[in-house]
């Protein structure tokens, strides 16, 4: 049974009459002690997604699903009070700028505190013990001085590592991670991965990394989800996503990266722009910008399934042709990759 | 091979978030963001009002502000016993109309909100742009000055001011201007530091800008939004000073119909004729909460952290 | 053979930081000897993490401030101490392009007005005229028209950053500062803003100082790379010769560091113990010596001088062993 199901989920904003949609149809699962990586562009959807899951959809937002649920637990229906309990503990989140996600006002030691006492309950000293443990974990130097540290006072590599002890202070049985090294350098970020990867194989804990870094979801996950537009266009393993894209836009995405052109004067790019509110297309939402684009494509929104045709059976792809093996559309012996530029 | 530059999104429709046409203009923006606060948009229709009846006081005043009717002294409202449809709000110790002295005062008050926010704005900023953007010694001076001054009770330092230029309406002004300076210096000063720091002033500098330009061209305008709010809300700060100035004796002086004057000399007819006291007092209260309506609605829609 | 474009000798930055009334200003030194020549048509990437000084280069190389030491020398006059009338000659030939494509043009001003202002500032031209260029110039960075009188908060990131070196190229500058001008856009526009840096290279002649920490951006672009630490260089030489060996340590780590999707692109994971050492206090001897897998006794005490190995310059004591 998966630890996370949701099925078809739905966030919207704005007036229920003509609302803007910044989640649309989406299906996640993730597997008790699996890696997997959300990547998405920005407008893709992708943090709202785990917001959604986390509850911290403010108002004006709406959340729907068919399903969403945590170890069994619904979690559409659950009260307020149970879903706190919930959160930090079982399910815990690190985001993006570790600068502003800790308070300024407390100490490092404080903020750690906080969370092992709201959770687990115990006397000053075994708190502050079990703080200095944590701190010790996420491999801080010196751990001792950092519990009285402010915020400020740490680098952003630092500031991560106490966010990431906060996060596992309770023993999450998954850990969402939200951009946790896009602000940081990149020495700091191999460290950073290399933690939290190291913290998911000794506590079996899963880990949804959610980034718009192909190369860190190439080596950090196990399976990718990817996302366009607030709908998910693919998913499967790394290697099958990164050698034999099935979906145009995640052809065209890998086809973008600097890596992919050495030798070439210039960088492939897809040409237009994500579909905002106002204009989202009524057939596929990349269809304005696809290089393969037919008018089946125009006409209606393609189902995320599995291609009998391709041999691997956790790949899903939202796309009428999906791309082969040589990257060409299925069905489609006439077309030829256009050169974008 | 040549290729040409990337060329724009060829999307048919435009902008990645999505707009219609052309997208609107800052100032119908700013009003859709204004008029969803009830509260301000009445305050801006009382303000409306007021500012009407201050240009138009002559055409719709019954009677002349300063002429005495002395068969009509303390006449009561015309609701009242013994009122008269003449003198709707009845008249005060000399006989003068008070409704068409309170519309005349209307003009004085917003003339002193006007005239003592501008001259303390335009002061105000120039002194927190040098302090911004010199810093150091310059800043020094000015902001010790500003501390200086707002270490003294505001009403003591107008009425020394005043003592010093003398009493009238328009020295209460300059003191009033004089009071409201620290004000305008420290939240033009913040908020330089603050824009300074950012790249596009220093792309500015990049291109070649000199201070003046940079101070005026570059940074200003983006300071604008709380100094606005802090002017709006310095009319009404300007009127309650000008009234407990008046009420002092300091500032307008006899017959003029200042409304804070007149207060002050109905002072011991409170229980007597209570309609000479009551109006003025309405009509300051009046004025203030109406400039200071309109004023958070402002704040709230020039906030760009509000901005949906 | 002629004076390179532009040549900086040995620049250093130092700031003094108050400590409180009662303990000495102590020094940051956040630029401690650079030097590096750039030439027409060339990009020159420098490459380095935070803290190690890259952006005070930056600064230093557009004049927005004076170097506490060394030499600035622009086509073979030395632009270092020049007065405002010889800043006002030299400004127009270095412009800047920025990270933040969101602080970087003025929320307060209209397109027209933002491409209009290097203009304004520097010639004699006419509103109308200005006008005019404004347009050429969004057509050649590729915007459409009808956003002349827009405002920066109407555009996507990836639109602005072409308002962005739009500016930076109205006044005809020869060398382009970019300080990461990508590393804040997604991969799809990441690809459109470097094509277009590069095409108008390519047309014009312009030399890039880019500044970045992805090596995989500055693999495409660079022609040459000089890799900074904690203020200065460890090592420079072309692209081709420090991609294919990295020499200096700390150039490895930062290529093993950098995440690939090739597998068989991936090197050996060299993950860098601690932290950056703070510019107030820097380590005795070798600046990298605190978090070197191959420091030994000399390095703590001795700086490696900046010399010639392999092709390349490299400033590391074992750089032949290792």
């Amino acid at each position: 049974m998966a630890l996370l199901d949701i099925r078809n989920l739905r966030v919207e904003f704005g007036p229920t009459a003509s609302p803007s949609v910044a989640v649309d149809a989406v299906d996640l699962a993730v597997d008790q002690g699996e890696v997997v990586g959300i990547v998405g562009e920005s407008g893709s959807g992708k943090s709202v997604t785990s917001l959604a899951l986390m509850g911290l959809v403010d108002y004006p937002g709406r959340v729907a699903a068919d399903h969403m649920s945590f170890d069994g637990r619904d979690l559409l229906r659950m009260p307020d009070r149970q879903r706190r309990g919930l959160l930090g503990k079982d399910i815990a989140m690190i985001f993006q700028d570790p600068m502003t996600s800790l308070n300024p006002c407390f100490t490092v030691a404080d903020q750690l505190v906080e969370t092992l006492r709201v959770h687990e309950g115990g006397t000053r000293r075994e708190l502050r013990g079990r703080a200095l443990a944590l701190l010790k974990q996420v491999e801080i130097p010196d751990a001792e001085s950092r519990l009285d540290a402010y915020p400020h006072q740490l680098s952003g590599g630092m500031s991560q590592r106490v966010m990431v002890a906060m996060a596992i202070a309770c023993n999450p049985r998954l850990l969402i991670a939200d951009e946790p090294t896009t602000a940081l350098d990149v020495t700091v970020q191999a460290q950073i991965l290399e933690l939290l990867l190291q913290l998911q194989r000794e506590r079996g804990m899963a880990l949804m990394l959610i980034t718009h870094d192909l190369s860190v979801v190439a080596q950090t996950v196990q399976r990718v989800v990817v996302m366009y537009a607030g709908e998910v266009v693919e998913t499967g393993s790394v290697p099958a996503i990164f050698n034999a894209p099935q979906h145009p836009y995640t052809q065209a995405l890998l086809g973008a990266l600097p890596e992919h052109n050495i030798g070439r004067a210039r960088l492939q790019t897809i040409p237009g722009v994500v579909p905002g509110q106002y204009d989202r297309p009524r057939g596929c939402l990349l269809s304005p910008r696809c290089a393969y684009a037919v008018e089946p494509c125009r006409e209606a929104r393609p189902e995320l399934v599995a291609h009998a045709h391709v041999s691997k059976p956790d790949s899903k792809v939202r796309c009428l042709f999906p791309l082969d093996a040589k990257g060409e559309p299925a069905r489609h012996p006439g077309m030829h990759k256009a050169e974008v530029a | 091979m040549n290729t040409p530059p990337a060329a724009a999104p060829a999307t048919p429709t435009l902008q990645a978030f999505g707009l219609q046409g052309a997208p609107p203009h800052p100032l119908r923006e700013f009003w859709d963001y204004f008029r969803q606060n009830r509260g301000a948009v009445i305050g801006l229709a009382i303000v409306t009002g007021l500012i009407l009846l201050a240009l138009l006081a002559e055409v719709v005043a019954p009677h002349s502000p300063i002429e005495q009717f002395r068969d009509s002294t303390l006449v009561p409202p015309a609701w009242q016993q013994g009122g008269s449809a003449r003198f709707l709000l009845g008249t005060d110790p000399v006989g003068r109309d008070i409704l068409s002295r309170l519309i005349h005062g209307t003009r004085l008050s917003l003339a002193i909100g006007l005239v003592s926010v501008s001259l303390s704005l335009c002061i105000g900023v120039v002194l927190g742009l040098l302090a911004g953007f010199y810093r150091g010694v310059i800043e020094f001076a000015v902001m010790r000055l500003m501390d200086i001054m707002l270490a003294v009770p505001t009403l003591l330092l107008a009425i020394a001011v005043v003592a010093i230029l003398g009493p009238g309406l328009m020295n209460a002004m300059y003191a009033i201007a004089i009071v409201m300076l620290p004000n305008f210096a420290r939240l033009t000063r913040a908020s330089v530091i603050g824009e300074l720091a950012k790249e596009y002033v220093a792309a500015s500098r990049i291109a070649g800008a000199g201070p003046l330009r940079l101070m005026f061209n570059c940074v200003l305008p983006n300071c604008l939004a709380p100094l606005i709010v802090q002017a709006t809300l310095g009319f009404s700060n300007a009127v309650l000073d000008a009234a407990a100035l008046g009420f002092l004796g300091l500032g307008a002086q006899p017959p003029t119909p200042e409304w804070g004057s007149m207060l002050a000399s109905a002072l011991e007819f409170i229980q007597s004729a209570w309609w000479v006291l009551t109006f003025p007092g309405l009509a300051i209260l009046i004025f203030v909460l109406a400039f200071n309506l309109m004023g958070d609605g402002l704040r709230d829609a020039l906030d760009p952290k509000l901005k949906r | 053979m002629s004076p390179p474009l532009l040549e900086a000798r040995n620049l250093a930055k130092h700031y003094g930081v108050s400590q409180g009334w009662f303990k000495p200003r102590a020094v940051a030194r956040a630029l401690d000897g650079v030097s590096f020549t750039l030439a027409p048509g060339k990009t020159l990437a420098v490459v380095g993490e935070s803290g190690c000084g890259k952006s005070t280069l930056a600064r230093q190389i557009t004049m927005l401030e004076r170097p506490s030491s060394g030499e600035l020398w622009m086509s073979g006059a030395n632009i270092t101490e020049a007065d405002t009338a010889g800043l006002k000659r030299v400004r127009p030939l270095v412009q800047m392009v920025f990270q933040n494509p969101y602080a970087s043009l003025n929320p307060r001003k209209k397109v027209s007005a933002i491409l209009g202002e290097p203009l304004a500032i520097n010639t004699q031209l006419t509103k109308a005229q200005r006008a005019d260029r404004a347009r050429a110039m969004m057509a050649t960075v590729g915007l459409r028209p009808e956003f002349f009188g827009r405002y920066p908060h109407m555009f996507s990131g990836g639109q602005r950053q072409r308002i962005a070196v739009a500016r930076a190229l109205m006044l005809e500058p020869k060398v382009i500062v970019a300080d990461e001008p990508v590393s804040a856009l997604d991969v799809s526009i990441q690809a459109q803003v470097l094509n277009l840096l590069m095409d108008l290279q390519q047309a014009s002649g312009v030399a890039y100082l880019f500044i970045s920490h992805n090596l995989s951006v500055v693999e495409h672009i660079a022609d040459d790379l000089l890799v900074m630490y904690l203020g200065k260089t460890v090592e420079h030489g072309s692209k081709r010769e420090i991609f294919s060996r990295p020499r200096h340590p700390y150039t490895r780590a930062l290529f093993a560091s950098t995440p690939r999707i090739d597998p068989l692109q991936r090197q050996q994971k060299i993950i860098l113990q601690g932290e950056l050492p703070s510019p107030l206090a820097p380590p005795p001897g070798c600046a990298f010596n605190t978090r070197c897998p191959h420091a030994v006794e000399r390095c703590r005490h001795e700086a490696p001088p900046l010399a010639a190995f392999d092709g390349r310059l490299v400033a590391c004591h074992r750089v032949a062993e290792i």
